[in-house]
């Protein structure tokens, strides 16, 4: 049959989208195959009312013939673009479509009803909408400050971290300039350091890649911070991405830890008592003024085996047998307190009240303290 | 800025402040609250945005209106009590209040 005589019904009937003609009341008068191929493969009986196809479910106060005429009226209600009806379709499942109507100037009016199955356009949205939620979320309980800044250094996103790290109300620093978390001299350097960093072939500069950078805090204060930082192309441009690591009480860890060691050093050298700390494989590690004092002048004990320095006395066998014996077990972990002898420098002998203490760290000795007091003096 | 409760069909309780003037769906969909769609963006288009106010919230609001209750009829699971969150304003009074979300939107 030519084109110019095909009936429309015809036309209509091969049409590769499911449509539907419906009278005024809902009545389906027509189906094309694609559409009872969705609905009903073994054809629609004329007459079965839309409503049939529509699953039972909790949309029940929905009022699908009053919408198909209203749509048919303005083709362009917002609504057409984002909601979808819902069939239950042949396959037995609940499919989501999107609905164009068309109204048939006959009389009674009647309305052509294009369905467009959605389920995979609708799959896949709530598949990346899920992404995003988990990707935002782990952005949000970040304990490192995140942030995106443009081409032209302004913050396109900044997470809740960030917020609390400069002290700024949550959600104020988007649309604000990079700069303003950065103190004033570093500025322009950094300006230079990220437009390097754009021109560079490298994806990424990670945490101790670089150096510390510092920051400035709403109230002026300035942040030892750590950062990463990365590009991504966008059809926007670039954004930078930052990760920034609030170094403050890393900082602040490790003054107290340098005090600490600074007072026990001095505590050490300058004590009254002779101390040696001994490693584990039996060395010298460190010796105070006081014990130093018994080796011959210009001697350095350190690293020499501990058993073996200059001052232990002649009988030096029996000494040296019952040193290692005494160091081993105080390496096994158990303390040692006995007298010894001992030959200073000049010749002279002493006795000395001697005692050896393991150091524990987590459970294993790492070192032995070994303290000498003067008993008497030998003549 | 007041702080909106969001309640999760399976109780999971998400507080939010939401600056004044912004509506309870976009407040919603900028931290990420499962169980608020918002497909149309805040035209009032898509039904996706549903939740359900109690009395104290309810009492803080306008009735909806035509254009709003039309929506309704695309929420799954409606009651006497549903709403579409970006019809619904934030102001300091609803510091602390509760929105509690439907099942699903889909
Ligand atoms: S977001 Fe679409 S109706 Fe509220």
């Amino acid at each position: 049959m030519p084109f110019e005589t095909q009936s429309a019904r015809d036309l209509l009937r091969s049409f590769p989208e499911p449509a539907l003609v419906i009278d005024h009341q809902g009545g389906i008068l027509f189906a094309n195959v694609a559409g009872e191929r969705l609905l009903q493969p073994q054809g629609i009986e004329p007459g079965t009312s839309i409503t049939a196809f529509l699953p039972e479910d909790e949309r029940s106060r929905l009022r699908p013939l009053d919408w198909l005429k209203r749509w048919a009226e303005s083709p362009d209600a917002p609504e057409l673009r984002h909601v979808h009806l819902y069939c239950a379709a042949a396959s037995g499942s609940t499919i989501p479509v999107r609905v164009r109507v068309g109204r048939l100037n006959l009389d009674p009016p009647c309305y052509m009803v294009m369905l467009q199955d959605v389920s995979e356009e609708q799959a896949r949205q709530h598949e990346t909408r899920q992404a995003q939620r988990l990707a935002s979320r782990q952005l949000a309980i970040s304990a490192d400050a995140i942030l995106n800044v443009d081409e032209r250094l302004k913050i396109t996103y900044a997470n809740a971290a960030t917020h609390t790290l400069f002290g700024y109300p949550a959600g104020s620093l988007v649309g604000k300039p990079l700069a303003l978390l950065l103190p004033e001299r570093f500025r322009a350097d950094h300006d230079k350091y990220v437009h390097a960093f754009a021109a560079e072939t490298s994806p990424a500069r990670l945490m101790g890649e670089r150096a510390e950078i510092t920051g400035r805090h709403a109230d002026g204060t300035e942040l030892p911070l750590e950062a990463s930082i990365a590009k991504i192309t966008t059809d926007r441009g670039q954004v930078f991405t930052a990760h920034l690591r609030d170094l403050r009480e890393r900082k602040a860890q490790e003054a107290n830890l340098r005090r600490a060691l600074s007072s026990l050093s001095t505590i050490f050298e300058h004590a009254l008592q002779a101390m040696a700390l001994i490693n584990p494989d039996g060395t010298v590690e460190q010796m105070n003024a006081a014990a130093r004092q018994l080796l011959p002048s210009g001697f350095n004990p350190q690293g020499q085996a501990f058993v073996a320095l200059p001052f232990w006395s002649d009988d030096a066998q029996a000494t040296r047998t019952n040193l290692t014996e005494a160091l081993d077990s105080s390496m096994q972990g158990t303390p040692v307190r006995q007298a010894v002898g001992i030959t200073m420098p000049e010749g002279t002998h002493r006795t000395l009240d001697f005692s050896l203490t393991p150091v524990l760290a987590d459970g294993a000795v790492v070192a032995v303290v070994a303290e000498a007091r003067d008993l008497l003096e030998d003549v | 800025m007041p702080t909106i409760i969001y309640v999760e069909h399976n109780g999971t309780e998400h507080a939010v402040s939401v600056a004044p003037g912004q509506n309870l769906m976009q407040a919603a969909v900028e931290h990420a609250i499962p169980g608020i769609e918002g497909d149309c963006g805040g035209l009032c288009a898509c039904g996706t945005c549903h939740v359900y106010l109690p009395d104290d919230l309810a009492a803080l609001v306008d009735a909806p209106d035509e254009l709003e209750q039309g929506m309704l009829e695309f929420a799954f699971d409606v009651n006497d009590t549903s709403r579409l969150s970006c019809q619904l304003i934030a102001d300091d009074a609803m510091d602390g209040k509760r929105v509690l979300m439907p099942k699903r939107q889909y």
